[in-house]
């Protein structure tokens, strides 16, 4: 072995103590980039398999291309795959329970069509020919058809076109939601046998706001003039050069595809241009997102700016500790290179001394650090998935190759970083300087006066304590550096710790109610009133929707524009059982007696805008409403699929609010229209006729999960259940989980602060015991010394904790304010008070631990062979 | 012939009314093989003198040739490998290299230069050095006369044109103190090494061949020992 590395080496075994704390440091920040590297793919390669199974493995849609230029997708370089599906068209669904969709909407699909919209059967098969159908089973369970495997159905199927408007083109498109004012033009009629059920499909085919049920259908035969949309899958390259690969395969600019993939609007002529190949594009934004990793979505900046901060914070600590370290093994050998020095060894060779170090510590530190963060992640996940499972993440641990990668060279940089700059003081070394120890005699510009405040405190003690803390201020400064950090992460961070309550609160603390159950069944209202007799079910609240018919023009809408478009619009009536009105109009402080008479109008929503990729969020008046108007419409219901006869009537108003109910204003706070809520008296006195076919239950129970597996089992399927409890408490379980995490990764910050810590708190004992030698001899006691440290570790925190603390609240102030703008919600601010105290008492009781029991040791050597020694 | 010559060496430590003048106009050469003994006072310049003639610090002006060749020409790292070539320099405080062993310790210059060690000649200086028996033994583990040998096998496995030795036996007692002088004469007779010594002792002083004297940073040549 090269001498060189043989004086590291020894050096290194020398001071086993500072390099296994220095290896610690190494492999402490290496392994929290690993773990932190594993979750973040781990998380990514959930997000992509999520986003294949809601939407489709495809990265863009090309709809109504020509039969003939699909081939374009075979001979295409950058396409790895693609499906084709063609529109069928609408078929009338007549005894559709859901409003909503009154249609049944059939696709037919290829074999690799199926395959990239993840169709899943629920039951029976796949269709193997044009003559068999596959229906969703949202159609039975919730649109309340009986049709089932084996039935033979002849569907008169059709394009929708709004009532009044020319019936040519393709129509309206599966995204323009039903609003009662269509007609179905019949193109053809076709006989297909039902040969099974899917469960959801991709949100391209359908979502809850589409007007039909799918039913899927195999595309055999493609007619040269048929249009068909093309679900095509990119290869890696192709997403990168996603807009032109696009742009290439509808024959336009690359930057006029950029431009419509901005969100920009094109021009006529560019609309044009654009609509030669295909009518119209979509793009399967949130799959190309997580496997590219670009997003223009705050959430997810916020989410990587939160990420990236605490990364950087790791780097920063890993790089003060590392490179502290550096620096107190240069300053303890300046006399070994000043002897190397003069014995012939170039700057080149005692650069490499210093690097040969951090080569070994990094290599070893890297490789156990590496380790430690996959075994520790694996662990993690594996006990976390579960968790994750429940709320529908499908996480798994997954090692990216390129991140792993990146993970050597972040923390090899950190290791390089740390070591360049004693490695450079190495070189500068001159012989002559370490001969005579000149390096270290510095001449002090001014003398420092003690304050008179120290001395009158503090005593003797105090002033010898000040004038320490000023000596050593320089030595002490990366310590200083690392505790301000460490508590600035600590106090900012600790705004998560009141993130599990205020998002369990968000769902159904807010809400007051555990469990949702919804039905359309023609007995709904009946059974949902035996269900809240279920054992244990503590309390209840009963709600229905009807549907007013009104003018637009009869209502003073602030902008009246964006409501004409149709002769008349819907606004849901809400029928809310008295107890539940009762607390209504205690919140509105409106008597609950007038509501007999009168109705409460909801004016406002909850409006989103992006504006430059930005998300504003606001509430947003709709009408000119008081108190006292009067909304005129006609009133009615659907039953089995049919509207009931409509009734005049003139709403009076007894309260414009501008917020639903509590229990249901989360779920309408988006919605733009009017919402009416009404008592059950109200409709009983004023509309005995009305009916109520809708409704749904709220209810709170000793055991929530008890009474979800009892309404399970009792046979009805035609329900919409959600189990807000359950929910809670996953998000709970897993804010906590995010908590843990953030809280881990600052744990383990601040250990690797701690190494810095006792790393430099070491070499500086060491270096003054010949001062505590002197003290000793001339008489300072031993609770005198410890005093006088006590007052050192005092005036050193606080030099670190005072900015500390300030950063760390403006900090807290910044991830609290960014936090509710990524969850959509206000959250009272509560400066982390438990935080700092925590922050002052650890720091001044870990600093002061590691400075008296290096005394204590001192204590244990022998005073005049120190000062022997020293002065020799 | 002349292995060594100064010119108007000068060193000054400090600026202004804070200038030390610690070497003052030091004109003088060295032949080859010559023993010369540096003798002054505390403080009179004599390490500051040394330390320029090693190329170890560089003078506030004047010129050293180290055979015909000015060392302060050159930049810093030609000059670390003049020292590690050229140069054997010998230091009270030994200035040994604590992690590494006696044999390590001898071997380090041309380790350093990433040269074959002379086995020969590594064996015969420890012979002559009597440091057979410690030879993996460390720094820390060998008496003061014993560190001083193996400084002096350091200084001489190079075979350098000049072996400068600063108060050599100044940290010794005077049964070591002998033992080195006569190692020091050993290696001047035996290999014809060019010494320069430094010391406040003139009874080691009237050992070597020449003498030179310093006082107040100014050096002259002494042919009377008796001075």
């Amino acid at each position: 072995m090269n001498v060189l590395r043989k004086c590291s080496m020894r050096s290194l075994q020398k001071s086993k103590r500072r390099t296994v704390i220095t290896i610690v440091g190494i492999a402490l920040a290496t392994a929290l980039l690993t773990a932190f590297a594993c979750f973040m793919e781990s998380f990514r390669q959930a997000a992509v398999r999520s986003e294949l199974r809601d939407s489709g493995n495809f990265h863009y849609c090309f709809q109504g291309m020509a039969a003939k230029d699909v081939k374009i997708f075979s001979l295409h370089q950058h396409v790895e795959g693609y499906g084709l599906l063609r529109d069928e068209g609408y078929a009338m669904f007549k005894e559709s329970k859901n409003q909503r969709k009154p249609y049944v909407h059939v696709c037919s699909l290829d074999e690799d069509c199926f395959e990239r919209l993840f169709v899943t059967l629920y039951s029976g098969r796949l269709p193997q020919s044009e003559e068999e159908i596959i229906i969703n089973r949202a159609m039975r369970s919730e649109g309340g058809s009986k049709l089932g495997i084996g039935d033979k159905v002849t569907l008169e199927l059709g394009r929708r076109y709004r009532a009044g408007d020319q019936q040519e083109g393709p129509g309206l498109s599966f995204y323009e939601e039903y609003e009662g004012d269509e007609v179905l033009v019949p193109i053809q009629t076709k006989t297909y046998v039902i040969v099974g059920t899917f469960n959801e499909p991709s949100d391209y085919l359908e979502v809850s706001q589409t007007p039909g049920y799918t039913a899927l259908t195999l595309l055999t035969d493609v007619g040269g003039a048929d249009r068909l949309d093309v679900y095509a899958r990119y290869d890696r390259k192709g997403i990168y050069k996603n807009a032109e690969v696009t742009a290439g395969i509808l024959g336009v600019q690359t930057s006029l595809m950029e431009k419509v993939l901005q969100g920009k609007e094109p021009t006529k002529e560019e609309e044009k241009e654009l609509t030669k190949f295909a009518s119209g594009i979509l793009e399967n934004y949130w799959l190309i997102g997580w496997e590219k990793q670009s997003f223009s979505n705050l959430e997810y900046w916020t989410n990587i700016g939160l990420q990236t901060l605490e990364m950087l914070a790791v780097m920063l600590l890993g790089v003060a500790c590392i490179q502290n370290s550096f620096e107190i093994s240069l300053t303890e050998k300046l006399a070994f290179y000043g002897q190397i020095a003069s014995v012939g060894a170039t700057k080149r060779q005692r650069r490499m001394i210093v690097l040969w170090e951090a080569l070994f510590v990094g290599g070893i530190g890297i490789s156990a650090g590496i380790l430690a963060g996959l075994l520790g992640s694996y662990g993690a996940m594996a006990i976390i998935k579960s968790i994750y499972a429940v709320a529908g993440i499908d996480l798994e641990f997954y090692v990216s190759g390129t991140m792993l990668l990146g993970t050597i060279l972040f923390s090899t940089a950190m290791v390089w970083l740390s070591a360049v700059h004693a490695a450079r003081r190495a070189e500068k070394i001159t012989p002559i300087s370490a001969i005579r120890g000149s390096d270290q005699i510095k001449k002090q510009k001014r003398v420092r006066k003690c304050p008179f405040y120290v001395k009158k405190l503090f005593g003797i003690s105090g002033i010898l304590s000040w004038k320490n803390y000023r000596r050593t201020r320089g030595k002490y400064g990366r310590v200083i550096f690392t505790i301000f950090l460490s508590v600035s992460l600590a106090i900012g961070f600790a705004e998560f710790s009141n993130l599990p309550q205020d998002l369990a609160n968000m769902s159904y603390g807010v809400m007051g109610y555990q469990i949702m159950l919804t039905t359309n069944a023609e007995n709904g209202r009946a059974w949902l009133e035996e269900v809240a007799m279920y054992d244990g079910v503590e309390e209840y609240t009963l709600f229905s929707s009807l549907a007013l018919k009104v003018a637009p023009q009869s209502i003073p809408y602030l902008d009246l524009s964006e409501h004409t478009a149709r002769d008349f619009e819907t606004i849901v009536v809400y029928v809310l059982d008295d107890e539940c009105m009762k607390k209504y109009c205690a919140e509105l402080d409106v008597p609950f007696e007038d509501t007999d008479q009168r109705v409460i109008v909801r004016n406002q929503y909850l409006a989103e805008e992006h504006i430059d990729g930005k998300e504003y969020l606001y509430q947003k008046e709709i009408s000119n409403l008081h108190d006292g108007d009067v909304i005129p419409g006609d009133f009615y219901f659907v039953k089995n699929g049919q509207k009931s006869e409509e009734i005049q009537v003139s709403f009076s108003v007894l309260k414009v609010a501008e917020a639903g109910p509590v229990f249901l204003r989360n779920m309408t706070k988006s919605s733009e229209s009017l919402q009416i809520f009404v008592s059950a008296s109200f409709l009983h006195k004023n509309y005995p006729s009305m009916e109520m076919p809708n409704a749904s239950i709220l209810l709170n129970a000793r055991d929530a999960d008890e009474v979800e597996k009892r309404i399970m089992d009792s046979g009805e399927d035609i329900y919409y259940l959600s189990n807000f409890a359950k929910e809670a408490q996953t998000m709970k379980e897993i804010s906590l989980m995010l908590y843990a995490m953030i809280w881990g990764i600052l744990g383990v910050s601040i250990l690797i602060g701690l190494t810095n810590l006792m790393n430099t708190v070491n070499a500086n004992m060491d270096a003054r015991k010949r001062e505590f030698s002197m003290l000793r001899s001339l008489g300072m006691t031993r609770q005198e010394q410890n005093r006088m440290l006590a007052y050192e570790t005092l005036f050193m925190s606080s030099k670190a904790l005072l900015p500390g603390i300030a950063m760390g609240i403006m900090l807290s102030y910044v991830l609290h304010a960014s936090l509710g703008a990524a969850v959509q919600m206000f959250m009272p601010y509560r400066v982390p008070i438990l935080a700092i105290l925590l922050c002052i008492l650890l720091t001044y009781f870990t600093l002061y631990a590691v400075m008296r029991q290096n005394a204590k040791n001192l204590d244990q050597e022998n005073l005049l062979e120190l000062l022997r020694k020293e002065t020799a | 012939m002349e292995i060594l010559r100064t010119e108007n060496l000068c060193k000054t430590y400090g600026k202004n009314e804070n200038a030390v003048e610690a070497v003052k106009n030091a004109n003088f050469s060295v032949e080859k093989g010559e023993f010369v003994a540096v003798v002054g006072s505390s403080g009179s310049g004599k390490s500051t003198l040394m330390h320029m003639l090693g190329g170890v610090d560089r003078p506030t002006s004047g010129k050293v040739f180290v055979e015909n060749e000015d060392i302060y020409a050159m930049n810093d790292d030609r000059l670390a490998i003049f020292r590690r070539r050229q140069v054997g320099l010998i230091y009270q405080f030994y200035n040994l290299i604590p992690v590494l062993n006696v044999e390590e310790n001898i071997t380090l210059p041309c380790e350093l230069d990433g040269k074959q060690v002379d086995k020969a000649l590594l064996e015969e200086l420890i012979g002559t050095l009597g440091l057979d028996k410690v030879r993996t033994h460390l720094p820390n583990e060998l008496s003061g006369g014993q560190q001083q040998r193996v400084a002096i096998g350091r200084a001489l496995i190079t075979r350098p044109a000049i072996l400068l030795a600063d108060e050599p036996t100044g940290n010794l007692d005077s049964k070591n103190g002998n033992e080195i002088m006569e190692l020091l004469k050993a290696s001047n007779r035996k290999y014809k090494q060019t010494i320069i010594m430094i010391t406040h002792n003139l009874e080691l002083a009237k050992q070597a061949d020449r003498l030179l004297i310093m006082e107040d940073g100014i050096v002259r040549e002494s042919d009377n020992f008796s001075e």
